[in-house]
């Protein structure tokens, strides 16, 4: 009775604002800085900008689609049919997963390398994927309450960080717009994975009261994400040269003053991550397989759990994130927009029929 | 049922897990480093740490030791000062690493920087510098006025850098070092009795070091890359007539403009200071004040050119004008530009010196 | 309502009739029973130590041995004492009986008898709070009797919207439970819930508010308090206003106020006394006391075992010097020394108040100053673990303090096993206990979740009195402002005026 009354229970519209802010703010923001300043140099902000105008649209297209409908797996019922949709739905399963897994193996990697080299991967992985499991478990609206509380209480730690103001080198963002517009357009690729996250909206939508005033908090969500990396982004260029920048691998520990600390709070703000990423795959599979969602939960985290093991070390891990990273891109930014397209194309022909 | 299960779990995780959890290293049974020494002594570079045995009795004083040991490659040099001790060693606290002149010189600074950055347990803000004699020696001192030896070090060093030398920590060499058109420098030590004296700036080309300020100079070099809010000058009017500042606040300002024949580089160094000692010369006069503002400008003016023709003669951009002139010109080459146009670069400088008070007299 | 209390009585079987009543009561030697003289009809029954004594003697014998006085109807009408009634059923007798009446029964009439109340009241008198003392506000605590805690509430809320309903929890001790809350501001859900939850309470022996609520909790293997109890009647009367139920109990001096929140318990009653800058004050230097009470030691295992490079420089040498004389881990030394202080704290609250006084001075000084001595425990640690005992003293509630003193202990656990990533790991295992949690319904953690911007106004910060105008509104109350704020008479001045 319990469970069920958590489900029935909306949530206020502002949620989605947590929602969307503690997705995209994951354990990226250790390392976006290196992939980008060793493409665009200090010109990496504008692929910041860039990429988050990129995302606003998206979202767009993505409550358009939601109003009609109410979940993705719904969507693609209503553009597929019904046998089809439910097939294609399954990839939303893996999508979700592999969210989670590159989560878990990212942050498992910086408590490897900075806090404790001896303590076996399976301990990390077990731990986290423990307190996600936990939280999933209890449903949505004690997920979205961490958010809450990683964005109030979690992000401000993010921002004591240090100001050397007589080693910052103000000049380092000059010129402005030093490099060619491809260079830049690869960097806002490789900046889209960082804003990944929010497409979680597509399975939490009918869990959020009067759904489409969250619009604006969904946006919100994001020019906050946005800000967020942008002082992610210049601190670290005015300090480090931007050649010395593209050789470290976590520039925001090297840069930060808490970095133990942090690092270590920092599971607050991964947690929700990892349990929304978790909550939402089985929510699909509840939906296209009809099995329970507990059941679907006990199903995947053991396979995320197994699926750690198989990479370990720097560049299994660097090969993940770049395969997520293109895979996310193409999913949210080709195969979305697509789909709207198809969606009220055929939504004006009945209409018109 | 839920909630039981649960902690069921729960409890057996940890029993598990705890067998395999992290290795507790605790604090009192780790000796740690805390100031290292590169030497190269006959063709072979050998290592020297300092760390500090801390006395249990309230009164006793910590005590200093010296670890002193051949490397053949940084890797090995953990192991050997393992080796040696009976705890456990720990180089997450050496927070000042010295290098012998010869090692700079010859062999380069960069691989070593480049292990302790690769280190993440390692504390990246230190106090880095080159040493006239080895640093063995300076290590091994006992010096009368400080306790302990990397204290004393990093004090004299730390203090310094906010009096009279340009500010060069491991963060900065890095920063100059991986920065096209810009060569980094270090502070230059040397051991004279029973203290450690501040004797200039080495200055570096890539990670080599191949040549030296004395103290003056480094003085004067300060007033073109940094804003500075202590400092001295004098200014010799001639034999028997001087005047000295003190509190000198300067504030270097770089212009770059590309024009038509090329680049032009001009700097505006803006000077304020307290006058604080005079020698025959009366101050209480408006029209004397004013006299000496341009005559110490001239003669600073003539000072900072002579450093930037020094530079450029030797071939090294320590102010780091390609860094600059790059910020401010697109599409250059800085490397082809530093190689082909900096040595006949032509500076302009200008001092604006204003004496804000004559001390608290007239 | 309570329809199934009478059920729930213990079946007396053969005791079907007042005859089996009476003889079921005289195996007691303390039960009176006697014709009251040879040529009156009636019968006097009553258990001697619960009655007034000068009530039978000057009341009820004078006037039973007047000759007129032949049927109970006669003498209900002459008798003064109020309250008197004529009942017949056993199960009602019985319960007279057992709370101090006198049955009068007609000789040879098993149907009808005189019940008269001569309850003897033996009670202490209204005292000073003892565990909730504050140095200004009020001064009366609550005592044994439900009459007179009641007594005192509705003295503070002269209103007819304060609404008392009375049932009985408990087979054996059958105590008096009364529920209160104001009409019209309550939501009557949240009266329902706490009726029903009540209502399904069963136990044999009810002593104290204490056992109703470990009855009644939303989880009970939770280790945190989710009802607040009380022994100040104004803070019941205040959490009435906001639209809170309450409950108390007979024979307990603590009155039961919910839902509660988790800041709920750690607010004093005082802070609205105060102004409200200084409360807000108190306030934070209890959160930030809470927060270290928990976390301090498991910081220092966590940093003398895994993270050296969190020590600054100067503190190293201390830290070095004091630890390298002890023989064991920092845990060891850790979980000595605070079992030492758990001892201590539980010897001082066995005792006699003055005693106890001496063993916090005999523990505290001779115990810590030979512990550091024989280099059982670092100076530094002794030090860190005095301002953990000091800083879990400043919960104003006494349940919360007991929890806040232990939960530190899976804390050290974790933060030996990961270092900071295990206290973080527990953390986030705390919280998400205190996220599931709920108080009769409504959830723990707010108003910081679900997030209510409003209801922050006095929790976390404590906001002047006038900004206080809306009530809780987790509490869904059917009246949400408490006050109308009047137009500004006069519009702002400018300097000079």
């Amino acid at each position: 009775m319990q469970a069920r009354s958590m489900l029935t229970k909306q949530l206020s519209p502002f949620f989605a604002f947590f929602v969307v802010t503690v997705m995209q703010i994951g354990v990226g923001i250790f390392t976006f800085q290196r992939t980008i300043v060793s493409i665009v140099g200090h010109d990496g902000w504008i692929a910041i900008i860039l990429s988050a105008l990129m995302v606003h649209v998206v979202i767009w297209i993505l409550y358009k689609m939601l109003n009609q409908y109410q979940t993705i797996v719904d969507v693609q019922k209503g553009v597929f049919g019904k046998g089809l949709g439910t097939f294609v739905s399954l990839y939303w399963i893996l999508y979700y997963s592999l969210f989670v897994l590159t989560l878990l193996i990212g942050y498992t990697e910086i408590l490897r390398t900075w806090l404790f080299p001896e303590v076996a991967n399976g301990v990390l992985f077990f731990v986290l994927l423990f307190l996600a499991y936990l939280f999933t478990m209890s449903g949505l609206r004690t997920i979205v309450g961490i958010s809450v509380l990683a964005v109030l209480m979690g992000l401000p730690i993010f921002f004591l960080s240090r100001f050397p103001y007589g080693q910052m080198q103000f000049r380092s963002l000059f010129p402005v717009w030093d490099h060619s517009f491809l260079d830049l357009w690869s960097a806002i690729g490789l900046m889209t994975f960082q804003y990944l996250g929010f497409e979680i909206l597509l399975m939490a939508y009918p869990f959020i009261r009067e759904a489409p005033r969250s619009h604006k908090w969904a946006q919100l969500g994001v020019t906050f994400s946005m800000i967020t990396y942008l002082i992610g982004f210049i601190l670290p260029v005015l300090y480090f040269h931007e050649n010395h920048l593209a050789v470290i691998t976590w520039p925001t520990l090297s840069f930060w003053r808490m970095e133990y600390f942090g690092m270590s709070i920092w599971i607050i703000l991964l947690l929700p991550n990892m349990a929304l990423g978790l909550w939402a795959a089985s929510r699909v599979a509840k939906q296209t397989l009809k099995i329970s969602q507990r059941h679907a939960v006990w199903g995947l985290s053991p396979l995320i759990f197994g699926c750690a093991f198989l990479f370990t070390d720097q560049w299994e891990i660097e090969a993940i994130s770049s395969f997520t990273s293109s895979l996310g891109f193409f999913t949210i930014f080709v195969y979305l927009p697509l789909l709207f397209l198809i969606q009220t194309m055929i939504t004006k022909r009945r209409r018109r029929q | 049922m839920n909630r039981a299960m649960r902690m069921i779990t729960f409890l057996s995780l940890l029993l598990v897990f705890t067998g395999c959890s992290a290795q507790p290293q605790l604090i009192e049974d780790i000796q740690f480093i805390q100031a290292m020494g590169y030497d190269l002594i006959d063709g072979e570079t050998q290592a020297t740490g300092v760390t500090t045995i801390y006395m249990p009795a309230e009164d006793a004083s910590p005590e200093n030791a010296t670890l002193n040991v051949p490397r053949d490659d940084l890797e090995d040099l953990y192991s050997k000062f393992q080796a040696k001790s009976s705890r456990y060693m720990d180089t997450s606290r050496s927070r000042v690493h010295l290098f012998h002149e010869e090692l700079a010189a010859e062999e380069g600074v960069f691989p070593i920087f480049d292990t302790i950055q690769r280190n993440p347990m390692i504390e990246q803000d230190m106090k880095v510098a080159v040493t006239k004699g080895t640093t063995k020696e300076i290590l091994e001192g006992d010096y009368p006025l400080a306790s302990t030896v990397y204290r004393y070090l990093l004090d004299l060093i730390e203090l310094n850098k906010d009096e009279q030398i340009p500010q060069a920590n491991f963060h900065d060499f890095l920063y100059l070092y991986y920065a096209e058109g810009a060569d980094p420098h270090l502070p230059l030590l040397k051991k004279q009795g029973d203290h450690v004296v501040i004797i200039g700036t080495a200055l570096f080309k890539g990670d080599k070091y191949i040549e030296e300020m004395d103290l003056e100079q480094a003085h004067i070099f300060r007033m073109l890359i940094e804003d500075t809010e202590e400092g001295t000058v004098n200014i010799d009017l001639n034999e028997d007539k001087s005047v000295g500042f003190h509190h000198l606040s300067t504030y270097p300002d770089w212009t770059i403009k590309q024009e038509n024949d090329g680049i032009h580089v001009q700097v505006d160094v803006e000077i304020e200071g307290v006058l604080r000692e005079t020698q025959n010369i009366d101050v209480s006069q408006t029209e004397n004040i004013q006299q000496l503002e341009t005559i110490a400008a001239q003669q600073l003016q003539t000072e900072l050119e002579e450093i930037i023709h020094f530079l450029q003669e030797n071939e090294i951009d320590t102010i780091g004008i390609g860094e600059r002139v790059g910020q401010n010109v697109r599409g250059l080459d800085i490397q082809q530009w530093e190689e082909e146009e900096y040595t006949d670069l032509d500076v302009e400088v200008n001092v604006d010196f204003t004496i804000e008070n004559t001390g608290a007299v007239e | 309502m309570f329809k199934r209390f009478e059920k729930k009585k213990i079946n007396h079987g053969k005791k079907g009739s007042l005859q089996n009543l009476l003889e079921a009561c005289q195996q007691s030697t303390d039960f009176m029973s006697f014709r009251v003289s040879d040529r009156s009809p009636f019968c006097l029954h009553y258990v001697e130590p619960l009655v007034e004594e000068h009530l039978v003697h000057d009341e009820v014998l004078t006037h039973t041995k007047k000759k007129e006085m032949r049927t109970l109807v006669d003498l209900k009408r002459t008798i003064p004492i109020e309250k008197a009634k004529i009942i017949s059923n056993v199960t009602d007798i019985e319960d007279d009986l057992m709370r101090g009446h006198i049955i009068i029964q007609v000789k040879g009439q098993d149907q009808e008898v005189l019940s008269l109340p001569a309850e003897k009241n033996e009670q202490r008198s209204v005292d000073i709070p003892e565990n909730e003392f504050t140095v200004s506000g009020p001064k009366e605590a609550f005592i044994e009797s439900l009459d007179v805690n009641l007594n005192l509430i509705r003295k503070r809320l002269p209103i007819s919207e304060l609404v008392i309903e009375e049932t009985k929890v408990g087979r054996l001790s059958q105590s008096r439970v009364a529920i209160l809350y104001i009409e019209g501001i309550t939501d009557p859900q949240l009266v329902q819930t706490l009726r029903q939850r009540i209502h399904d309470a069963d136990y044999d022996e009810i002593v104290d508010s204490s056992q109703v609520v470990q009855l009644i909790t939303d989880n009970p293997n939770s280790q945190f308090p989710q009802l607040l109890s009380t022994e100040r009647p104004e803070r019941v009367t205040s959490g009435l206003a906001e639209g809170k139920v309450a409950f108390t109990v007979d024979g307990s001096p603590q009155t039961v106020v919910g839902p509660s929140n988790f800041m709920t318990f750690f607010s004093s009653p005082e802070e609205h006394y105060f102004l409200w800058p200084i409360s807000m004050a108190i306030r934070l230097i209890r959160i930030v006391a809470l927060l270290f009470s928990v976390h301090a030691t498991a910081f220092y295992v966590a940093i003398t075992s895994f993270h050296h490079e969190l020590v600054p420089d100067p503190l190293l040498e201390t830290m070095v010097a004091s630890r390298s004389e002890v023989p064991y881990p920092s845990i060891v030394e850790v979980i000595i020394l605070e079992i030492t202080v758990e001892l201590l704290r539980e010897a001082g609250a066995r005792l006699p108040s003055r005693i106890g006084q001496t063993i916090g001075i005999v523990g505290g000084i001779v115990i810590g100053t030979a512990v550091v001595e024989a280099s059982l425990a670092s100076s530094i640690l002794l030090i860190t673990i005095g301002i953990t005992a000091l800083a879990s003293f400043t919960t104003p509630v006494y349940s919360m303090g007991n929890t806040i003193r232990l939960i530190r202990f899976p804390f050290i656990v974790f933060a030996q096993w990961l270092g900071l990533f295990g206290i973080a790991a527990c953390s986030v295992i705390y919280l998400h206990h205190l996220f599931t949690l709920t108080s009769l319904g409504h959830p723990y953690l707010a108003p910081l979740y679900p997030l209510r911007v409003s209801g922050l106004k006095d929790t976390i910060a404590k906001f002047p009195i006038q900004k206080l105008q809306r009530r809780p509104g987790v509490l869904r109350p059917q009246k949400t402002k408490r006050f109308d704020v009047k137009a500004k008479k006069h519009p702002p001045r400018d300097i000079e005026e």
